[in-house]
């Protein structure tokens, strides 16, 4: 039997490799380990053995089937290779070539809401939320309850568009912060973004323009951390070697109230045309919440303080993008929307 | 405020230059716009805050300047002798609460001439012209004190009655200027006997004003209301250096000692003797002090975030003239009289950490504060979401003014009259073009694919998320409706491809919904449809009509797509619960139908989703033909989708259901198979 066998292995073995393609190959396992293939018959002679010699004579027969098995699946696998490499040798293309008529063209948000998301983004992780309000407001959110109250000169700091005696179109996004202050119970973060107007119109003002304002009331709450807080902002939006200073201003929602100047971007504070020389150029108004405003919302000033501050995202988009007129930002020439994809 | 810096030197003793003076009053709260000339001729401009009025003289700001650097500070000369004449003139208020305190004073003798170079200078650099030298007085002490004066030719006094009193309704005045002004009762006016001789605290009167003739002459240091000085000051048109001072408010005290200045001047220059018999009419509360403020060191401290020793703050505070007596760690506080701004411990931080220097606060991270939740809320995220859809979809956000005018509108196809009641108007706009509120942001897009058409910039898509306004119930009296509207335009897609942006955006919102056909002022009438989710209308998809694009000179096919986000999220989303796949093999089934031209598919294909049996679990329209193959009407070629969970489903099964179908589709559309 192993002489059998062995010839066997070794007939087949050379007509394997005479096999030229994967048909002959076809034929070559048929002859050997077809249905009337020559090891099959081997297995089915088996029969005819004397049952002692079966076990030992089966091993050989089926040790044998298998290599002749692993051998068909090598070349096949080989002549598969082959038949692949040689289709897609010919195939190559120009990997430089730039893609006529895409499909997929993207458009791009607006700067002025890349700037309002990435200062969403900086405040979330500290902890403040998102709340917007009405554009249309009263009198008393939009000034009586920040203590400004009628015919005070500090109206003439914001020129007001107005709907009628009560109803104005709000100068600042602060009337939220005293409705959302109505509504929860300190601790609060919050940052207030949206549309305000005032009654200008040039290069560097428009009479509709985007603001965010931030408030955080708390128990214990710092001018310290009022610097702490502005200068997480400025360094995240303007690079970690932005500093800021504080220079005392006035506002009546706030006591003491500061203006905060970052050291200018174009010039790294050494002094330039953008910043007149002086290095710094001015980005926000803040200070601590005015107690008579804690009041007027309902809150107890005794427990409660905090800050606020508020910042136009509009100057802030031209400082960092370098745009230089406000117009050009509502004027959306696609030029200017797409640089910004 | 003009401050020349020689004027600064003859109350402040300091060497500083022009440059080092303005860093300095940068420092502590006073914004210096520009230095004007320099040397002896610098002129700081100086911002003053509306809450400093006291800072509107060149007093204030020296005050100031002295108590930053611990420097000595002398009060101008008061001092004057009076005559044994005594003051003929009487005088009365009327209105105490519009003037709450009135001093005056008569001079005789008087000599007008020029003033002398040291007044006639300092008036030069600070901006004011000289007139004569009793005008001049009063300007001087004007910008000194911050006090405005008036001075009355006395022989103009008719009576020898000085009244303040309101005006008639009806009277007139002609002011210095001279303009002529009728008068309302609301008006503040000084009087004589029988008629008015200024307009109270704006501008004196024509008749009344100081000649070189004059011999004699009244002098007046008063305090009117501030409401009142502005309202009629804005109704008559006329603003002065003293109306700009009395509607920042002055204190009730100064005006005596500006009086002295005044008569200590008029008296050095030789220009006339003062009567004895010194006016001074007030209220009570025009003469009660300002209430001591206590603090508690700890309060500041906390406040601050940085620890000042309490003698640092008593002297700071001592520096700006406040005096202060200190128990532990309470220190009352007694600010003088010409700051009416301070009355809260606040106030008295802020004036500590001015002084002390802002540079010492040193940045913590609310070390203090508590843990809270930030960011957005659901309908925000969606909201984000919808927007970078948009953006990967291809299209440019865009912002636009929340403002529209009449012609607008018009472009648009809005029928103005129509609308004109539930338009939210601004009384005080920018131009007619600035007149209302948006109520759509249609006319904004079109103006921005019209501004891009126009510079031959490609056709792209564009997008807004904004509000868009109006009235509730045509009331200007609440605050308006507001609608957060998304609104898209594009010169390059079509309604198809508008279809598939809002069922993308509707399923980011988790909502479904189907189109119908409708109507829209800006929308062709045969390409236009209204959005319906849950059974309300959402929003509305179409192609702009051809002459509101003309209106815009485009002259390509506009699509448009309004969507209100509100109405989108308001109801929650559905919850998504997994729904097990099916282990057995679907059978799907091609049909061609020839349907009407009239026959809405989209109809057709509900319909079919409503009647037909269970297994039936998809619908997809393949194909839709029209065309020389077929005389009247379209074909629809639908794949229809058979599936259990339970079992593989028969032949005979999907034969019977398609039968069915075909049958109800035939009764309803009139639809039949195509052959």
């Amino acid at each position: 039997m192993e002489n059998k066998v062995k010839s066997l292995i070794s007939a087949c073995g050379e007509e394997c490799k005479n096999a030229d393609s994967p048909l002959a190959l076809g034929a070559v396992k048929a002859k050997y380990l077809g249905k009337s293939g020559l090891l099959t018959a081997l297995l089915q002679g088996m029969r005819d053995l004397p049952p002692e010699e079966r076990p030992a004579a089966g091993k050989i027969v089926n040790a044998a089937r298998e290599s002749l098995e692993e051998l068909f699946l090598r070349l096949e696998d080989e002549f598969r290779t082959k038949a692949i490499n040689e289709k897609i040798a010919g195939q190559k293309i120009d990997v430089t070539l730039p893609v006529i008529n895409p499909a997929l063209k993207r458009g791009s948000l607006h700067p002025l809401t890349k700037i309002k998301n990435e200062i969403i983004d900086i405040f979330s992780g500290l902890g403040f939320s998102v709340k917007e309000g009405p554009e249309v407001e009263t009198d008393y959110y939009c000034f009586q309850a920040l203590n400004i109250p009628k015919d005070h000169p500090a109206r003439d700091m914001q020129d007001t568009f107005f709907i009628s005696e009560n109803i104005v179109l709000r100068t600042h996004t602060s009337p939220n912060q005293v409705r959302v202050m109505e509504k929860e119970k300190p601790p609060i973060k919050i940052i207030c973004p949206g549309a305000v107007y005032r009654n200008d119109d040039d290069a560097t003002h428009s009479p509709m323009f985007n603001q965010i304002e931030g408030l955080v009331v708390d128990k214990h709450i710092t001018m310290c951390d009022l610097m702490g807080t502005l200068e997480i902002f400025t360094k995240s939006v303007f690079g970690p070697n932005s500093k800021i200073r504080f220079r005392p201003s006035y506002f009546p929602f706030t006591e003491p109230s500061v203006e905060v100047d970052m050291s200018c971007t174009n010039c790294c504070g050494v002094g330039c045309k953008v910043c007149k020389g002086t290095g710094w150029m001015e980005i926000l108004g803040a200070g601590m919440v005015n107690p008579k405003v804690l009041e007027y919302a309902g809150v107890d000033s005794n427990v409660y303080g905090g800050f606020a501050f508020g910042l136009g995202i509009d100057r802030i988009a031209m400082i960092k993008y370098g745009i230089p007129d406000i117009r050009l930002l509502f004027e959306n020439d696609i030029r200017l929307l797409k640089q910004f994809s | 405020m003009k401050l020349p810096i020689i004027w600064l030197r003859d109350y402040v003793k300091t060497d500083l230059s022009a440059q080092e003076i303005a860093d300095i009053l940068n420092r502590i709260g006073f914004e210096v716009e520009e230095i004007i000339s320099s040397g002896e001729e610098a002129v700081l401009d100086v911002s003053v805050t509306p809450n400093r009025p006291d800072c509107n003289s060149v007093l204030g700001l020296s005050r100031e300047i002295a108590a930053y650097l611990g420097a000595e500070f002398t009060m101008p000369d008061l001092s004057y002798q009076v005559s044994a004449v005594s003051n003929p003139v009487k005088t009365e208020v009327n209105d105490s609460e519009l003037c709450p305190r009135y001093t005056g004073a008569y001079v005789f003798d008087v000599k007008v001439g020029q003033s002398p170079d040291r007044i006639a200078k300092r008036l030069k650099l600070a901006g004011l012209n000289t007139v004569n030298n009793i005008v001049d007085i009063t300007n001087f002490v004007l910008l000194e004190f911050g006090q405005p004066l008036h001075a009355f030719d006395a022989k103009t006094i008719e009576g020898n009655t000085v009244i303040v009193r309101r005006a008639d309704n009806g009277e007139k005045i002609t002011t210095l200027d001279g303009k002529e002004h009728t008068l309302t009762g609301e008006v503040l006016l000084i009087s004589d006997k029988s008629k008015a001789i200024a307009v109270a605290g704006i501008m004196g009167g024509q008749n009344s004003l100081i000649t070189e003739k004059t011999a004699a002459v009244f002098v007046e240091s008063a305090v009117f209301n501030h409401v009142s000085i502005r309202k009629t000051s804005r109704k008559l048109g006329i603003r002065s250096d003293s109306s700009a001072r009395f509607e920042k408010s002055v204190d009730t005290f100064s005006c005596e000692y500006a009086l002295h200045r005044a008569l200590n001047l008029i008296e050095a220059t030789k220009s006339g003797k003062i009567c004895e018999g010194i006016v001074d009419i007030a209220t009570k509360s025009a003469k009660t002090p300002n209430k001591p403020v206590k603090i508690n060191t700890d309060q500041v401290t906390r406040l601050l975030g940085i620890e000042i020793a309490s003698a640092e703050m008593e002297r700071i505070l001592n520096n700006l003239q406040m005096k202060t007596k200190r128990v532990g760690k309470t220190i009352t506080v007694y600010p003088p009289y010409w700051r009416t701004d301070i009355s809260l411990p606040c106030d008295i931080a802020e004036e500590i950490i001015r002084i002390y220097g802002y540079d010492k606060i040193m940045p913590t991270l609310l070390e203090y504060a508590s843990v809270t939740k930030g960011g957005l809320s659901d309908r925000q995220k969606t909201v984000a979401k919808i927007k970078e859809f948009l953006v990967s979809a291809g299209f440019f956000e865009t912002v636009t003014l929340s403002f529209a005018g009449r012609k607008l509108i018009e472009k648009t196809g809005v029928d103005f009259a129509s609308v004109k009641n539930t338009l939210v108007p601004i009384l005080n706009p920018l131009g007619e073009d600035f007149a209302y509120l948006r109520q759509n942001n249609t006319g904004n897009l079109l103006n921005v694919v019209s501004l891009n058409f126009a510079r031959r910039n490609e056709p792209a898509a564009y997008f807004e998320v904004a509000n868009n306004f109006s009235l509730c119930d045509g009331n200007i009296n609440v605050p308006a409706e507001e609608k957060l509207t998304l609104t898209a335009v594009s010169a390059k897609d079509d309604f198809y491809y508008f279809k598939e942006v809002v069922e993308a955006i509707l399923k980011i919102a988790g909502k479904e919904a189907y189109f119908i056909k409708s109507s829209h002022s800006s929308m062709h009438p045969g390409i236009c449809a209204d959005i319906i989710v849950n059974g309300e209308a959402v929003g509305s998809v179409g192609q702009i009509h051809p002459k509101v694009a003309a209106n815009f000179d485009i002259n390509k096919n506009i699509t448009l797509l309004e969507i209100n986000i509100d109405a989108l999220t308001q109801q929650n989303a559905k919850s998504i619960r997994y729904e097990p796949v099916s282990k057995f093999p679907s059978v799907t089934r091609d049909i061609s139908l020839l349907l009407k031209t009239e026959t809405e598919v989209g109809a057709l294909l509900e319909f079919i989703r409503q009647k037909a049996p269970d297994i039936l679990r998809g619908i997809t329209l393949t194909d839709l033909y029209t065309g020389e193959q077929i005389k009247e009407g379209k074909s629809a070629t639908i794949k229809l989708e058979f599936l259990s969970v339970t079992r593989t489903l028969q032949q005979s099964e999907v034969d019977d259901a398609l039968v069915k179908i075909l049958e109800k589709l035939n009764t309803g559309f009139g639809a039949v198979l195509r052959s």
